[in-house]
């Protein structure tokens, strides 16, 4: 009878039924009985340490802790739908800076849980840098503890930049500096085509050039949540890096973030890198064939004595609201991001430096890293971490930062039409122009912000 | 093969068939349309009107949400780009998927039947698939389209497709290309059958070239499922979304450089999952189906299509 | 000289020859060039495939060193099945440990899931309205003509909303059940179904026959070719769709294999390898599902686009 039908829906109706019968079969198995505590993360590599730390907790408390990773976007999304719906939540999560989207609406309306007195009766926002605080907090009212601190050195080719051509980059201490040796080892191959450059930035401005307006301690809002990235200082550091990138005496290039820029960093494309604390590691993942080439050095400074690194990333964690133990959780969150019971042995491995200040004078962090010449690299960072600008946090977050690469790509389209005639101007118009966008998003919400 | 036949008129002798027989047949599609599609829309009215922000908080602002679309640089941005996408895109594809089908024609059996497996076969692949391979098909240096290009013509290995405003559109209309020229060729490969032979052996013995042919033999024919690729490619562009998303997606701006790769399908999916207004999303989602009910009716009278 | 100008001065040379050899039947260098065209263009289309075949089985990190195959010397270091490997290696998670098995599981269910309520529902509907002359008639097939030109992205926070209501979040009945049965499925059922005779209908009423019997006994059988067609749109559309089970599934053990292998490849996520490891993989049901029911689906292809 049901042949009917044809030969090919019945065969698919075969293993429908086939199917049907495994799923039922395979997702019973995994409808285990909830833990006591649902900690959610984006990062598959803390979801691993904390895997491994997690048996000493649930022995000190005799409780049941899951670890789930959920990639970024759909993280996003789910905990947007599910403030959203009012549907279960998990109970801690850890989410990275763009999540202080979150952050929207009346302050009660907010599905993470406001730890401010707890953060301030356990003295947190001493014993963690202060600055780290700045992305997860609204209005005076913190929803998040920090994760890192992740200062930004440079990363270069050691064998290329040293031994090959005998540049002492202890000798660089400002941008200038490094422009002018970069305009000397900057190579063309035989068919006009580049061989060798010496920063690496993007053709559309991202998080190279944040991390360089951060340096001037230019972020995208200030501390009342206005926007900031139209201010002159902001306008002269987009000219910089259009400069760099298409002038005449261009010294960056921009290799993007996939296996191209891997290929191009053990060809020897671009030399120089920015490196926060977390990029270490997925260098040594990705260009193995450059162990032991490669080194680190503070970024150049703006003006000399000024700032010589910034910051790049953020991970923080959060109880939600509809969390069914809120003081278990908060216990969680200390001993995952304060505590150091392991003496520090899985930020080392991590490579990133918690942001508890007491924890950077470990002595694991002495460590000499074989990749990087024995250079103790989480040492170097931590002598840096205390200089970290602070990047405060809106809801806006996301549309700011497109708004300003917008202006961003816009300066580039302009100095490739016409070079320095009257582009400063321009770019001061057009940073103007998208801020005044966001500003506008802004303004349009204070309806709900009460 | 019997011609199509319209449903015959109730006969006069005693016709056993029951009066509500078809009712019950459409009535899994009424059910599921009113519960899935007529309830949301309706929500989505009364939502447009309102401002919100998580489960409890809403508040009215009339008309405020259509005024910030009308008046957001971004919106136009979308609507422009999926305008440039409809017609750029579709005035490419449609002579493409035609040459195709007519260097195909030509040919007989199995080559034919092969080549027209190789061309058919990306639209088998998902959009979500082609556009993250195609982001590193795409890429600078390294991909596989800028050897190429360097390989033939000795430049192009630099080109970044999805980092320059001006070639993002381009790489989208490509990868679009690629995905369904196969497809489309497959119905005017159809269409060509219809094409007289008589008539063009007559018009060739008349001394007309290949191109008069071609203009006044082969076109008319194929006029109507021409029509109705222009139609079906064009409802299509309008409903773009997943294709520019996973190209953009191993890029920090997920709607290109200078928002170049956002449609009027993206600005929608950003209301409602980046900002989190439900009710500006509605809002969004009432003045794009206006758009394309509009448009799809300004194409259906200029083409005098006569839809059933 | 590299091989792409290589290549091309050959078949020019070969051209030229052809066209020397025999001046006065200058056909055959025309055959001959347009099964160059044909060969060019064919693997301009397939390149992609090739490169991903290719990438599966590269070493990650020589993915972008040589853009096919490395030379067979370097066979042994950079061709493993490692990407394969780490696709299916058991993966932490809230639940327990899944392995991509899983996934292929679930998509596997959900598309022929999908494709057999799908016929079942759409035949119901189209069935009415290619027999059946009722009131409202005209006015639903409007209905449906306007509800095709929509992006189903309209409905999306309205319809998430609506099933968190029902309780259908993370349940595979948000993904089966509104599209059960849907406008485009049943103009393709009515299309095919026009074309039988109304006297067998006629006939079978005046034995008596029930109208579910004669639908599923008399019209259904008649129409296997455009069912079959049907089935293998709803598979490949229910097996690379992204959008639906990315928002609707919450629970990692029941993702799709699109959301799971789009995972791999985010911004600071990059598992090329396994991401195109399982591209690789996933192409397989659908490509033998294809080229089991090609025949079928281009000529119901074909037909309908005929009869426009």
């Amino acid at each position: 009878m049901l042949l009917n039908y044809g030969k090919a829906p019945f065969f698919i109706l075969l293993v429908a039924v086939a199917t049907g019968i495994g799923v039922l079969v395979t997702h019973r198995r995994y409808a285990q009985p909830r833990p006591d505590l649902v900690l959610m993360t984006h990062a598959k590599l803390h979801a691993d340490v904390y895997l491994s730390r997690l048996p000493e907790f649930e022995r000190k408390y005799g409780v049941k802790v899951d670890v789930q990773v959920v990639e970024e976007v759909a993280l996003r999304t789910r905990l947007l739908a599910a403030f959203a719906a009012g549907t279960p939540v998990p109970d801690l999560v850890e989410i990275p800076q763009d999540a202080a989207l979150f952050l929207r609406g009346p302050i009660r309306d907010i599905g993470f849980l406001d730890i401010t007195r707890w953060v301030k009766a356990r003295r947190l926002d001493e014993r963690m840098l202060p600055a780290r605080f700045s992305m997860w907090q609204r209005k005076g009212v913190i929803f998040a503890l920090p994760h890192d601190v992740h200062p930004v050195m440079l990363a270069y080719r050691a064998d290329i930049v040293e031994d090959q051509l005998g540049i002492d980059v202890s000798k660089i201490e400002t941008w200038d500096d490094f422009a002018a040796m970069a305009r000397r080892i900057v190579r063309y191959g035989d068919d006009g085509r580049p061989a060798r450059y010496a920063l690496e930035l993007q053709d559309d401005g991202g998080y190279l050039l944040q991390a360089l307006l951060l340096q001037r301690g230019v972020g995208l809002f200030d501390a009342a949540g206005d926007v900031t990235f139209d201010s002159d200082v902001a306008a002269d550091t987009v000219a910089w890096a259009v400069r760099q990138l298409r002038g005449p005496n261009r010294i960056a290039y921009s290799l993007g973030f996939g296996p191209t820029l891997w290929e191009g960093m053990q060809d020897g494309l671009v030399l120089f890198y920015f490196t926060p604390d977390w990029r270490t590691r997925t260098i040594e993942e990705y260009a193995p064939s450059l162990a032991g080439k490669m080194k680190l050095m503070p970024l150049p400074a703006w003006a000399p004595g000024g700032r010589r690194t910034s910051t790049w990333g953020a991970t923080g964690i959060a109880a939600t609201r509809g969390g069914r133990n809120p003081e278990l959780a908060k216990k969680l969150m200390e001993f995952l991001y304060v505590d150091q019971t392991d003496g520090g042995r899985s930020s080392a491995e991590l490579r990133i430096l918690p942001a508890v200040r007491a924890a950077w004078s470990l002595p694991i962090f002495d460590t000499p890293d074989p990749y990087f010449r024995g250079q103790p690299i989480l040492r170097l960072y931590s002598r840096l971490a205390g200089d970290v600008p602070p990047d405060y946090a809106s809801p806006f977050i996301t549309r700011a930062q497109s708004k300003r690469d917008n202006a961003f790509a816009a300066a580039s389209a302009y100095y490739s039409l016409h070079g320095e005639d009257g582009f400063l101007d321009f770019v001061r118009a057009e940073l103007r122009r998208q801020a005044d966008a966001v500003r506008a998003v802004i303004a349009r919400n204070r309806i709900t912000e009460q | 093969m019997t011609p199509a036949v319209e449903p015959p008129a109730p006969s006069r002798h005693r016709s056993p068939t029951p009066r509500w027989a078809p009712y019950l047949f459409v009535a899994p599609y009424v059910a599921l349309t009113l519960v899935f599609f007529a309830y949301p829309f309706a929500h989505a009215i009364e939502l447009a009107f309102y401002q919100t922000a998580g489960p409890n908080s809403r508040v009215w602002v009339g008309l405020g949400n259509f005024r910030y679309i009308l008046t957001d640089p971004d919106f136009r941005t979308a609507v422009k780009n999926t305008a440039v996408f409809s017609v750029a895109g579709t005035a490419i594809m449609l002579p493409t998927s035609l040459g195709l089908a007519l260097l195909l024609n030509s040919g007989r059996g199995r080559a034919r039947g092969l080549f027209r497996l190789c061309f058919f076969s990306p639209s088998v692949v998902g959009q979500i698939f082609v556009g993250i391979l195609f982001a590193v098909v795409l890429a600078p240096d390294y991909g596989l389209l800028n050897r190429f290009l360097q390989a033939l013509v000795g430049r192009g290995l630099e080109t970044r497709w999805l980092e320059n405003t001006a070639t993002v559109m381009p790489a989208i209309v490509l990868t679009n290309l690629w995905l369904y020229a196969g497809f489309n060729m497959v119905y005017f490969l159809a269409a060509l059958q219809n094409v007289n032979p008589d008539l063009v052996d007559a018009a060739r013995m008349d001394g007309a070239g290949p191109w008069r042919v071609f203009r006044h033999v082969t076109l008319p024919a194929i006029r109507p499922v021409a029509i109705f690729v222009l139609l079906i490619s064009t409802i299509g562009s309008f409903q773009l979304f997943e294709l520019p998303y996973a190209l953009m997606r191993s890029t920090t701006s997920p709607y290109g450089p200078d928002n170049s790769a956002l449609f009027i399908v993206g600005y929608l999916y950003d209301a409602a999952f980046s900002i989190g207004d439900l009710g500006l999303a509605s809002a969004v989602g009432w003045v794009l189906a206006l758009i394309i009910l509009t448009v799809s009716l300004i194409q259906l009278k200029l083409t005098g299509a006569a839809n059933d | 000289m590299n091989p792409v100008h290589l290549t091309l001065l050959c078949a020019a040379a070969v051209a030229v020859l052809l066209y020397a050899a025999d001046r006065r039947r200058p056909m055959l260098a025309g055959r001959y060039a347009r099964l160059v065209a044909l060969v060019f263009l064919a693997a301009a289309f397939l390149a992609p495939f090739a490169w991903i075949t290719c990438a599966a089985f590269k070493d990650r990190r020589a993915l972008l060193e040589y853009t096919f195959l490395p030379p067979p010397s370097a066979w042994g270091r950079m061709l493993n099945l490692g990407n394969f490997h780490k696709l299916f290696e058991p993966r932490a998670s809230l639940q327990g440990t899944i392995v991509f098995w899983q996934y292929l599981l679930n998509s596997l269910f959900l598309s022929s899931a999908a494709t057999v309520i799908q016929v079942f529902f759409c035949s119901l509907g189209g069935y009415a309205l290619a027999k059946f002359r009722f009131t409202g008639r005209r006015d639903l097939m409007l209905f449906m003509a306007g509800s095709l030109m929509l992006p189903s992205m309209l409905f999306l926070a309205p319809t998430y909303d609506m099933m968190v209501h029902i309780g259908w979040i993370d349940s595979y009945a948000a993904l089966l059940v509104p599209s059960a049965a849907n406008a485009f499925g049943i103009f393709l059922f009515r299309q095919a179904m026009l074309s039988v005779p109304n006297s067998l209908i006629e006939a079978a009423r005046v034995d008596g026959a029930g109208e579910f019997h004669i639908y599923s006994r008399i019209v259904m059988p008649l129409i296997t070719p455009m069912t079959a067609a049907f089935c293998l749109i709803v598979f490949m559309g229910q097996w690379n769709t992204f959008l639906g089970p990315q928002i609707f599934i919450q629970s990692d053990y029941k993702l799709t294999v699109p959301v799971i292998l789009s995972q791999y490849v985010s911004q600071f996520q990059e598992e090329y390898g396994m991401f195109l490891a399982g591209t690789f993989i996933s192409i397989f049901p659908i490509a033998v599902l294809f080229l089991t029911l090609q025949r079928e689906f281009i000529s119901e292809l074909t037909v309908s686009a005929g009869k426009r």
